[in-house]
């Protein structure tokens, strides 16, 4: 059974590990923090996403957010995204970059150190994604892929490595400057849940 | 139930069949990055590309250093005549803008229902972003012509958006910063006394002078590379120096003599020079006769304007300016005043910049070593296209002169600002105004290229006004400067690390060409400035002028017009060739280099009297500050470029805020210390700051100065917001000169009000890590 099945069926007697709810997480990490598209924008308005948060929520004993239940409107989700984290006068508040963090630099030595990882694991960028290797929502594709290859181990130290230790300060980052309501809430949300599956 | 749509990955092939080899691959166990050091990019594998920098516009030859499909470091090579190895800071902190996480990524157009300037946006791709951007100009077209569309252009693209896209489209408003705002007034004289322009680099015989005269010229502060090379060696060689500024510059520390005129009045100066060298008959007599006209004219016009006389103008001693005109005379042809670039001051410029050539004409030094030499650009052929419509207006850096050249093509409207201006290229602030009357047409659309229209046209509100009348306006950065977030759509440029563009043709003694090719692949979903011109072009029916398939078969085809290839220059990166730089080479070849109406040096300019401008050179007394203001003057810092590198923490640890210079005197008595802040208000009530002060001996009573650039009011760039003062946003007004149609900028008075309180501001270098 799918992690988010499994999730989605939490409480109801279906047996759920960590690694069902990290993938879960990094499902919605990785929906949530791709440039928005028809996929976001079918698997929020047709209540998935909300689904999926409900569960995590449970899963980890939290309050559900409320944000994928009342999204803004489209366009101001997509504005919301462009200026957190695409471009904004003067300076991106919330850069999606895990090398950036660690570097204090684009496309430093930590970069080319998660490119090799991936490239050891089979695992290497495609030619029409235009985006640097180290954006959030590509490691977290990674983290799901190797999930849903039961590479368990990997996918969680990938996550441990990579995803979880600066997590806290993008959602304060998110938090402080989304003036949508719904970047901000889920990325807190997320925050504590990835925090509870790869701590 | 399923949310992912996988972008990103792909399964290698090496992977899969690892899979299903070893399914148990969950066992592999990576090691923590955090445990290991970072591994130097210079142990690995290390790759080298010539290129020419873009962090000004002094183009100098870099070599970048790539590892791992990153630069990681960029430096001068020995080969090219404006870099001879070395480069500047500015240069060699170009690898922080390739990787700035705050870049352009993708294309963005502005929210349905959202207003300019509120800065919502959502992604598109580059076909729905070009497609919006072809629409609107071909409705444009349609409803008011296509010279309702202007371009605005600076940088080495500026071929692109600033010639060859807006001649194929039909459009005569194209403006350029580095003109109207910047250099006309020394073109437009130069050319109409000479009839040759100055251009970049400047042509002045550097390794052969040996003695200089600056006004108002700040080298070692507006960093040009082989320009400061070529002064320091001519110091260093013993070459006398004299400094003419309201202000001890670097230059002037450097001086033998520092003459701290009162602003605004170098134009009696030079007219007193001239007198002397004509009263005391220490002129050139042998290369005047051969090579000017009007000399009479101009003996009998500068008779009135002794030292004396100017001595009461200027506050400089007559003794004092008798003497450096006789040691001017005294060194002579090997005396040289080299024009300064941004000389739009008083807007009575081009005849300050006359005044200026006609002393130097009479030293006999234009075209003959240790003066000024004969700068040609290299040889080489174009693309073949067929003919634009209208040539292209814009020209360089100094823009194509002049308005005798100028034809009018019945088929096409004049530019707005009528084409009364002897620069070529429009004036770009006189195109604002179009924008928001719509006299004497509408200008109705608008592509910025690399333009800051915020912190270089002066009266910033009247641009905002503008931009809110416009149908369409787009602008190319690589930056979300604060004025690109206003635009209608925002297309991403690559950096010059990621790019190629055309080819560099730069005059000089030997002039040269300079290739500009990529090191690395452009980041996320940025394009290279040919690339967005090309696609534009093809939506917009202006195919005939793009038929070749790419930008290397673009250049190919240019350099097999010398007998080189693409091939061939990519490993040479400069192509060197030779040059006349004296007159003696011309008139060996039976040449005149004077491409004036006369064929001569005009000392007297009969153009100039028959546009009713006055024909030789007149003093016109600056505006008084009032009671309790002083002039705002204003700089560069040897570190920045203007105002694009405010956001650079490279160049902000070693240059990261301004002050505001005041005369000790004068502080104290406003009761001010160094290290007080104040705000500093403009006579229309715009107040910026707070800004420290620097109480100094180092500059006149009757003015302040402040370094260009500054002042960024952006919260979210996070390294420039609020460290000092922006000297645009005070610059509620400008004085146009007549004749060149230069906005003279040094016309803004402000007086300091105290008691600015200290801004909170984070550590730089706390900002410098770039946390999330």
């Amino acid at each position: 059974m799918e992690a988010l099945e499994s999730l989605v069926n939490y409480g109801s007697g279906v047996d759920v590990t960590s690694a069902d709810a990290l993938e879960a997480a990094c499902q919605v990490v990785a929906a949530l923090y791709r440039s928005p598209g028809e996929g976001l924008r079918d698997d929020l308005y047709s209540g998935r996403l909300g689904a999926v948060s409900d569960a995590l929520a449970v899963w980890a004993g939290v309050d559900a957010p409320r944000a994928p239940h009342s999204p803004p409107a489209w366009d101001r989700l997509r504005a919301a995204y462009v200026g957190l984290f695409v471009s904004r006068a003067g300076g991106v508040p919330a850069p999606p970059y895990v090398g950036l963090v660690h570097d204090r630099e684009l496309l430093g030595p930590r970069v080319r150190r998660l490119r090799a990882e991936l490239a050891g694991l089979g695992i290497r960028p495609r030619a029409e994604w235009h985006e640097l290797p180290d954006h959030l929502a590509a490691v977290a594709e990674a983290v799901d892929l190797l999930m849903e290859q039961g590479r368990v181990a990997a996918a969680t130290t990938l996550a441990v490595n990579h995803l979880v230790p600066w997590f806290d300060r993008f959602a304060e980052a998110v938090a402080q400057h989304d003036e949508s309501g719904f970047y901000g809430e889920l990325t807190t949300f997320l925050h504590t849940v990835l925090s509870e599956v790869a701590p | 139930m399923k949310l992912e749509r996988r972008e990103f990955l792909k399964l290698s092939a090496a992977s899969v069949g690892a899979m299903m080899l070893a399914p148990d691959a969950a066992a592999v166990k990576l090691p923590n990055p955090l445990a290991r050091a970072p591994e130097a990019w210079y142990r690995g594998q290390v790759s080298t590309v010539l290129s020419y920098c873009e962090n000004c516009f002094w183009k100098c030859g870099v070599r970048a250093y790539v590892s791992d499909g990153r630069v990681w470091k960029v430096d001068g090579y020995a080969e090219n005549p404006l870099s001879r190895g070395r480069l500047c800071p500015r240069g060699q902190g170009a690898v922080a803008q390739t990787y700035d996480p705050d870049r352009l990524k993708r294309p963005l157009v502005r929210v349905e229902g959202s207003a300019r300037g509120e800065g919502k946006y959502r992604e598109a791709s580059w076909d729905e972003a070009l497609s919006i951007v072809a629409a609107g100009m071909l409705s444009i077209k349609e409803r008011y012509g296509s010279e309702s569309m202007a371009f605005f252009a600076h940088g080495s693209g500026d071929s692109w958006f600033g010639d060859y896209l807006p001649a194929a489209w039909a459009t005569p408003n194209v403006g350029k910063p580095s003109v109207s705002l910047c250099t006309s007034p020394r073109e437009t004289a130069s050319q109409w006394t000479f009839g040759r322009g100055i251009g970049s680099p400047e042509p002045v015989d550097w390794e052969n002078t040996d003695y200089i005269v600056l006004i108002g010229h700040h080298i070692g502060e507006d960093t040009h590379n082989t320009q400061l090379q070529n002064f320091s060696q001519a110091l260093k060689r013993g070459a006398r120096l004299v400094v003419v500024d309201p202000r001890f510059s670097v230059a002037a520390s450097k001086a033998d003599r520092w003459l701290p005129i009162k602003p605004g009045t170098d134009t009696a100066l030079l007219l007193a020079w001239l007198n002397v060298l004509v009263s005391e008959e220490r002129y050139d007599k042998r290369y005047v006769d051969a090579n000017t006209v009007g000399f009479e004219r101009l003996a009998s016009h500068v008779a009135p304007f002794t030292p004396e006389w100017a001595a009461g103008i200027t506050d400089l001693a007559a003794a004092d300016i008798r003497a450096v005109a006789r040691e001017l005379a005294g060194h002579a042809p090997r005396a040289v005043l080299p024009p300064g670039r941004h000389t739009v001051w008083y807007g009575n410029d081009t005849q300050r910049m006359r005044a200026l050539y006609l002393v130097n004409a009479l030293l006999g030094n234009y075209g003959v070593p240790g003066g000024f030499y004969l700068a040609q650009p290299p040889y080489i052929g174009e693309y073949p296209h067929p003919d634009f419509p209208l040539a292209p207006a814009s020209g360089g850096c100094g823009g194509a002169s002049a308005a005798a050249e100028q034809t009018i093509d019945l088929n096409y409207r004049q530019a707005v600002d009528q084409g009364v201006f002897f620069a070529k290229t429009t004036a770009i602030q006189e195109l604002i105004p179009a924008m928001i009357s719509g006299e004497p047409y509408r200008v109705a659309g608008l592509v910025a290229y690399g333009t800051n229209l915020f912190h270089s046209i002066p009266d910033v509100a009247r641009t905002k006004q503008a931009l809110q009348k416009l149908d369409l306006y787009v602008a190319i950065d690589v930056l979300p400067m604060d004025h690109v977030m206003w635009a209608d759509v925002i297309l991403p440029e690559a950096t010059y690390l990621e790019r190629y563009d055309d080819l560099a043709e730069v005059s000089g003694k030997t002039p040269f060409i300079e290739l500009r090719q990529p090191a690395v692949e452009p980041l996320w979903d940025t394009k290279p400035g040919w690339w967005i011109a090309r696609e534009l072009g093809l939506r917009l029916g202006l195919d005939a002028y793009f038929d070749w398939p790419d930008i290397e078969a673009y250049l190919d085809t240019r350099l097999r017009t010398i007998g080189s290839s693409l091939a061939k220059a990519k490993p040479q990166g400069t192509i060197v060739q030779g040059g006349r730089p004296y007159l003696t080479d011309w008139e060996a070849r039976h040449l005149n280099p004077f491409a004036t109406p006369s064929g001569k040096i005009e000392l007297y300019s009969q153009t100039f009297a028959d546009a009713g401008f006055a024909p030789l050179p007149v003093y016109e007394p600056p505006e008084e500050p009032p009671a309790g203001s002083y002039r705002l003057l204003y700089g560069r810092s040897p570190v920045h470029s203007f105002a694009k590198t405010q956001n650079n923490w490279l160049l902000m640890e070693m240059h990261g805020n301004n002050a505001v210079w005041l005369n000790r005197s004068e502080a104290r008595r406003l009761g001010l210390s160094t290290g007080d802040y104040v705000w500093l208000e403009n006579e229309q009530g715009v107040r910026e700051g707070p800004v420290a002060v620097f109480a100094t001996e180092r500059l006149r009573a009757d003015c302040v100065y402040v370094v260009h650039g500054f002042g960024h009011r952006a919260p979210d760039m996070r390294i420039a917001n609020g460290r000092g003062v922006s000297d645009v946003a005070l610059m509620s007004r400008y004085r146009l000169d007549p004749i060149s149609g230069g906005a003279g900028m040094h016309v803004t008075f402000v007086k300091l009000i105290p008691g600015a309180p200290r801004p909170r501001l984070p550590r730089l270098e706390k900002l410098a890590e770039r946390s999330v």
